[in-house]
């Protein structure tokens, strides 16, 4: 019974990590006693804050990614001895084993981004030396013009584009990164609709006339959100020459290509549909939406 | 005061007033900014509005003084169309919080007499309770304000009026739910409720009684002494999305997905008008109008679908997945219209007229897209991705008779099929990638006439960082479109050609050039409206670009400058050439120095040019 109760005791002094022998462990090395500046930024950094003890951060939280520390410590610090993650390995091996998360909107496996040699959680990601938020590499809209450069050059050379870079509207406001393929990868609203009616609120409708274009089409049938020579940011630089492309009766039997317009294009006050059409995207009050 | 102002006095004052021992570490950029415009003032408002002003450029604060992180960072508040607050503060396994503010003012004014000028305020906020248990629940506010004046067109009585608008619509959404995870199995659920109150104010300008259109109708001149109307709008919508995921057999992962709307509008609108007009739709002409007029809309919208990735060795997944989307939408309007002291275009039966209206319409949609493709994302320096998708649209439209100017085509049931092929193949080695990317579609019957038969995207990428001291890159992208149908004869061309270069010869040096070509071409038929005719309609974008840029870091002064140039050669052609430099210097101790100067033209050969330099001097303290 006395073995049991001195067992029972040395268990419990090992579960409270109280020394048996009375000596003081030798200390072990901080990682941030030679990566003072990686350390420091680290406390407030998503991965790092909320594991300080008295304001240091276990070496614990640094081996998660970068494995056991020991013999680099050991080495005087061989950078050969330590895992420092780098590509699409690194991002396998840290990154995707707590975000490999696949949900309704994003996938880690099929996307465009998803994690290649080409693009990788790193190619994008910096979790030491972040330019911006979240963990970027450089601000955002620098590091999607890598890549799509003709898409962020449209924000510059076209005279009406949402303002990127300043007031907190960035490329990741419309589109999800880590999404699928095609209008997969736009950041849809909550409850399901293109990102547009985030911001454009009054446009959501429900309306007693739908413009059909917006009923059944989307927002981008008639809209060009990267930038446009038009002022409402229309596929066209003319607004009637949009508008008559769907609504000609010439044969067949498309929707929209009825009533016939009739105005006399030739004047200036007919050139601007909107003019008169003023309700576009939808009236409670008037087929022809003019109020 | 505007919101935006009063935070950026907020975080200036706090900044500037605090000791260094009793602030955590922020940085804080603030200043003034001074504009000299030429030219036209409301297109430079609608393309650019900076005005000139105090701005607080950039503030960033971090501490784990409060919680585990409290992090407050800020752009661009003041004098600047845009500004962004964002808050973001945790403790790790008990909360998440964040909130963001963001003000935005939108100007836009149009050649036809139709302006605005409002502001947008937006917040979101979301505090996730216990966000590493295996359910977490969380709840979220969003608020989105769009307000102020504006100018438009009104079409009454058979000409234009310009009427002063005043428009008000705010939207508050509060959502809850909880996210959950157990083992291999985990998802989200939310339940939101949205409310937009929309409210508009309008009435005639002064001097605008004689309308735009100056000749007779009939001979009798049309002219207006008062318009006033006000109508509001007030939506309720409900809404649940809902996700779960699952793995199996740890190769096999199971996404299922829905969310449902349901939106209910009702509206109510009063107007009142005097003046001489005349109506072709009771065929009389009146001296005035009051009309009361209340409507009912709804959309009901759910998404539905499930997804399956299955990895078959590591790196190589075949996905495949299907959605159904359902969409319909029915409105109700009852409209009742006073025309007082009517009389025949004959010029008999003096009275007044009254017309009731009662419309009603719907459309219900219906959408599945079935898909299915393989990634290989392992293939050593390979990687491609290839998936079919096959959609089937279905439509039907039921206008109200008042819809119905002439039959035919208003309405009725349509049916259209989309085949999607969509590939892309990566090549990276030694600092060489190499990306190709093919989508091509096919449809069957159009809906609308610019849908088209087929369209194929090719894109081409390429870049070159071998030694890190350079990088070179090329875009190629083209998307082809046609309906080939004798009655639509639509063509659609779009090519895009970008190259750029940075060159960081010494650390201290980096440049970059670059040039991109854009060209955009339609043509479609149509039926000009004035003579009946068939005619194409040609829309062309010709645009080149050429951008080039330096920054030169020294011990203490950054330079950083950009020249742009932008030649549009289309339909609409106009100039954009923006030149940008900004430096900044220590002064001492924790305070600096940032000096931008900023400069855009525009040109299109009109009354709307504009030439806008701005010069920004700005304090910089860092803690």
């Amino acid at each position: 019974m006395r073995a049991i109760h001195i067992g029972g005791l040395l268990l419990l002094l090992i579960a409270l990590g109280v020394p048996v022998s009375g000596e003081e462990p030798a200390p072990v090395p901080s990682c941030g006693d030679c990566h003072d500046e990686q350390f420091k930024v680290f406390t407030t950094n998503p991965h790092g804050h909320g594991t300080a003890v008295q304001g240091v951060i276990p070496n614990a939280v640094c081996e998660k990614c970068h494995g056991d520390g020991k013999a680099h410590i050991e080495g005087g610090g061989d950078k050969a001895l330590i895992f420092k993650p780098a590509g699409q390995e690194g991002s396998d091996k840290t990154c995707l084993t707590c975000h490999d998360v696949t949900t309704d909107r994003i996938s880690r496996r099929g996307g465009p981004h998803a994690n290649a040699k080409t693009v990788n959680c790193l190619t994008c990601h910096s979790i030491h030396t972040a330019k911006a938020t979240p963990l970027l590499v450089k601000p955002q809209l620098a590091l999607c013009n890598t890549c799509h450069s003709t898409q962020v050059a449209s924000f510059r050379n076209k005279p009406y584009a949402h303002r990127l870079g300043s007031g907190g509207m960035e490329c990741s406001s419309c589109h999800e990164p880590h999404g699928r393929n095609g209008r997969e990868m736009l950041r849809k609203t909550v409850s399901g609709e293109l990102p547009c009616v985030n911001c454009h609120t009054q446009q959501r409708g429900p309306f007693v006339f739908q413009h059909g274009a917006f009923a059944i089409g989307d927002c981008m049938t008639c809209h060009e959100p990267h930038g446009s020579s038009n002022r409402n940011r229309l596929i066209r630089s003319n607004v009637a020459q949009l508008c008559l492309e769907c609504h000609s009766p010439i044969g067949g039997n498309t929707l929209g290509s009825q009533p016939p317009s009739f105005h006399n294009l030739s004047l200036a006050r007919y050139q601007d549909c909107t003019t008169c059409h003023v309700a576009v995207h939808g009236s409670d009050r008037d087929p022809q939406l003019m109020k | 005061m505007t919101i935006r102002r009063f935070f950026a006095l907020l975080l200036f004052g706090a900044a500037a007033t605090a000791q260094a021992q009793t602030l955590p570490p922020f940085e804080l950029e603030a200043g003034y900014r001074w504009l000299s415009l030429k030219g036209n003032s409301g297109m430079y408002r609608t393309q650019i509005n900076e005005h000139s002003g105090f701005l607080i450029r950039d503030f960033s604060l971090t501490t784990t003084n409060v919680g585990d992180r409290l992090r407050v960072s800020a752009s661009d508040f003041g004098a600047s169309p845009a500004g962004a607050l964002r808050i973001e503060a945790d403790r790790r396994g008990v909360y998440r919080f964040r909130l963001g503010y963001r003000d935005t003012d939108h100007y836009t004014i149009f050649p036809s007499q139709h302006f605005y000028n409002r502001t947008r305020r937006m917040l979101d906020a979301d505090l996730e309770i216990f966000p590493e248990e295996k359910i977490a629940p969380f709840i979220g506010y969003s608020y989105n304000r769009f307000a102020g004046p504006g100018e438009t067109t009104y079409h009454f009585g058979q000409d234009e009026f310009l009427l002063k608008q005043n428009q008000r619509d705010v939207e508050h959404e509060i959502r809850a739910g909880a996210t959950f995870k157990f083992d291999r199995v985990y998802g989200s659920f939310t339940q939101g409720w949205r409310r937009l109150n929309g409210t508009g104010d309008f009435s005639l300008l002064p001097g605008a009684g004689a309308g735009n259109n100056s000749d007779p109708i009939l001979g009798r001149p049309i002219s207006a002494t008062e318009i006033t109307r006000h109508d509001a709008t007030h939506v309720r919508t409900p809404f649940t999305s809902f996700y779960i995921t699952g793995d199996l057999l740890k190769r096999v992962r199971l996404t299922g997905n829905y969310v449902r709307f349901n939106a209910e509008s009702k509206g109510n609108e009063n107007e009142n008008a005097l003046g001489s007009f005349a109506s072709f739709a009771i065929g009389r002409f009146f001296n005035g109008a009051n009309e009361l007029s209340t409507s009912n809309a709804k959309n009901t919208t759910w998404r539905g679908g499930a997804r399956a990735e299955v990895s078959v060795i590591d790196g190589i997944d075949f996905l495949a997945g299907y959605q159904r989307e359902h969409r319909d939408l029915d409105g109700e309007a009852l409209i009742n219209t006073l025309y007082l002291q009517s009389i025949t275009f004959g010029g008999v039966d003096q009275r007044d007229f009254q017309t009731v209206l009662e419309a009603k319409s719907s459309i219900d949609r219906d959408e599945d897209v079935l898909s299915a493709g393989i990634a290989a994302r392992k293939l050593g320096p390979i990687s491609f991705h290839a998936e079919l998708r096959q959609s089937k649209m279905t439509v039907d439209v039921a206008p109200d008779l008042e819809e119905i100017v002439v039959p035919g085509s208003q309405g009725g049931s349509f049916e259209r099929h989309v085949n999607t092929f969509d590939t892309n193949a990566q090549y990276t080695n030694s600092g060489l990638t190499i990306g190709l990317a093919w989508r091509s579609d096919h449809g069957d019957k159009p809906v609308f006439r610019t849908d088209f038969d087929d369209r194929d995207r090719y894109r081409f990428r390429a870049q070159w960082a071998a030694p890190k001291w350079v990088r070179l890159g090329a875009v190629a992208e083209r998307t082809n479109m046609s309906n080939n149908d004798a009655s639509i004869d639509f063509n659609g061309h779009i090519k895009q050609y970008a190259g750029d270069i940075e060159i960081t010869p010494w650390p201290i040096l980096s440049l970059r050039a670059s040039a991109s070509r854009f060209a955009a071409q339609s043509t479609i038929l149509i039926r000009r409206p004035e003579t009946f005719a068939s005619n194409l309609s040609i829309h062309e974008e010709n645009g080149n670009s050429r951008e080039a840029g330096a920054t030169l870091t020294l011990k203490r002064v950054t330079l950083d400058a950009d020249i742009t140039s932008f030649n549009n050669a289309g339909t609409t052609p106009f100039q954009i050439d923006r030149y940008r430099t900004r430096a900044t210097v220590p002064i001492k101790g924790r305070y600096g120095l940032a000096v931008e100067y900023t400069k855009d033209r525009y040109d299109e050969n009109s009354a709307f040019d504009f030439d806008a330099t701005r010069w920004g001097v700005f304090l910089r303290i860092s803690q």
